[in-house]
């Protein structure tokens, strides 16, 4: 695969197993800087654990993994705003003490915008996230993360397990707050809601890279995005 | 940037102000109860002995073991809930390094463990001069010390509580830098199906492989500082009992120090290589 001039991402014969399941097998890419990119695969097809070694949680792989031109770490952290798609807020902190706790570490935070996006998001700033509903806590932290100014957005499934009204309202959220040449890199396999905003896309599955190429191209014979998915990966699910 | 401040955040500094915030929720509290016991003591303790201070008595006492108990509960439960539950994906996403986040936790919950084994002393050996008292000894508080400790005069006890106090510190830090290894390595991919069972076995293997290795070592080379009665002092080899004047085991300590050294920086590669957040 060639190199992409300005790439924001970029990755070399990267491999992660699990035991004895590859996951990744010698997989290569480079992820174009200012786009917004799809990360499209099935359940189980390494999504989460390719964010998970941007993002440096994991960090027991096999090749070169490149964000930014540096090695995932404090440098690369600070660059990169992630949404994981578990809930990662500690029970007893109130909405105000998580914008706090981002502030205190990021010095891209936007606070007083995170304070007034409490109100628009029709969010308690008293209330405690074990209080929360499931759509009010995604909600902070979707919040949290696009109240910065980061040069590099990594969302997990930011639609995952909500209704189509919510996805909706996710997807504005982060179209709306999104710095000017920033990159997103969202997985998801709710293509159809997204595909539209797509700038690119990447398929991995079966441990391997499938697929990369912008969506101008992939739908020029008329084909979108979701039926292209489907024909990617209609073996996985014949019997 | 942000419109709050274009002046860099010492990362550091906001990791231990945040971990001592979330420790001292609760912590504090047994703190306020044993204060709040130990003033009603003082308060009523001249007068009748009635119901108030029989119930002050019973907190100041049982409130500084229940602290220890709270506190430790405290270092496992918020390290093992902050890094390795789903919490772990915002802790390891901040953009600071595994000492620091190891660092952070070491400081803050060395310091609680340090205060609680502390105010428990002071109270063992502030109840047991009171009591003394009542039962008509005349013994006051610098006497029964001298007795506890077999010290030989009044002069050396505020350098016997300074080497207590650095004792303390030493094993606070010590009981903790274990917990902090055992359930990190507990979370490696060899142990995680039963890391509950692994970090427990982990903190015995290493607790007492610390002992022995510290034992080995005290027996081929064990310092003394000596404190002589005409107020000279002297470091020095071998196993010595002084009859004028006091004799302070240094090198148990420093072999402690060095291995918790050793096995804050064993976590912290383990954090930083081994770990896969869940």
């Amino acid at each position: 695969m060639d190199s992409v001039k300005d790439s924001v991402i970029s990755v070399r014969n990267l491999s992660k197993s699990y035991g004895s399941i590859h996951v990744l097998n010698n997989v290569s890419f480079d992820l174009e800087r200012g786009h917004i990119i799809g990360l499209l695969g099935p359940n189980g097809s390494g999504k989460t654990s390719l964010i998970k070694i941007f993002t440096g949680l994991i960090n027991d792989y096999k090749g070169e993994v490149l964000i930014d031109g540096t090695k995932p770490g404090v440098i690369s952290k600070s660059k990169v705003a992630y949404l994981p798609e578990k809930t990662y807020l500690a029970s007893y902190m109130t909405a105000d003490d998580a914008i706090n706790y981002i502030a205190d570490f990021y010095d891209d935070f936007d606070k007083e915008k995170a304070m007034k996006m409490i109100d628009v998001f029709q969010l308690d700033h008293k209330q405690k996230v074990k209080t929360m509903s499931k759509g009010q806590q995604e909600k902070i932290q979707l919040l949290l993360v696009m109240c910065r100014n980061a040069q590099i957005y990594i969302l997990d499934e930011p639609m995952g397990g909500v209704d189509p009204a919510a996805r909706d309202f996710i997807l504005r959220a982060i179209l709306q707050n999104r710095p000017e040449g920033s990159t997103i890199l969202m997985s998801t396999h709710l293509i159809h809601d997204i595909e539209g905003v797509l700038d690119s896309i990447i398929m991995i599955g079966r441990g391997q890279l499938l697929m990369q190429d912008t969506t101008a191209n992939l739908t020029a014979q008329g084909k979108t995005i979701n039926e292209i998915f489907k024909e990617v990966f209609r073996n996985d699910w014949e019997f | 940037m942000t419109g709050n401040s274009d002046k860099p955040k010492n990362k550091m500094g906001m990791l231990l102000k945040n971990d001592f915030l979330a420790s001292s929720r609760v912590i504090s509290l047994v703190y306020i109860v044993e204060i709040v016991a130990f003033i009603l003591f003082l308060i009523t303790k001249g007068g009748d002995h009635g119901k108030v201070w029989r119930i002050s008595v019973l907190l100041s006492t049982v409130v500084p073991f229940v602290l220890i108990l709270v506190t430790l509960f405290f270092v496992v439960y918020d390290f093992n809930k902050s890094l390795y539950s789903q919490q772990g994906y915002l802790t390891y996403s901040l953009p600071v390094t595994s000492n620091q986040l190891l660092g952070s936790k070491m400081i803050v919950y060395g310091f609680w463990m340090s205060v609680s084994f502390a105010v428990a002393i002071f109270m063992m050996v502030y109840f047991a001069a009171y009591l003394e008292q009542q039962a008509g000894d005349t013994m006051q508080m610098a006497d029964l010390f001298l007795g506890m400790f077999d010290l030989p005069s009044v002069k050396h006890i505020k350098i016997y509580a300074f080497y207590g106090l650095a004792m303390f510190f030493i094993f606070a830090f010590s009981l903790v830098s274990i917990l902090y290894f055992a359930i990190t390595a507990s979370h490696v991919r060899l142990f995680q199906k039963a890391n509950f069972v692994w970090a427990i076995v982990i903190f015995g293997v290493v607790a007492i492989m610390m002992l022995i290795i510290t034992s080995i070592v005290d027996s081929h080379i064990f310092i003394n500082l000596l404190l002589y009665d005409d107020g000279t002092s002297k470091i020095k080899a071998g196993d010595i009992m002084l009859q004028n004047g006091l004799s302070l085991p240094l090198s148990p300590l420093f072999y402690y120090v060095v291995q918790d050294v050793i096995l804050f920086f064993v976590t912290s590669l383990i954090m930083r290589k081994w770990i896969n957040i869940k």
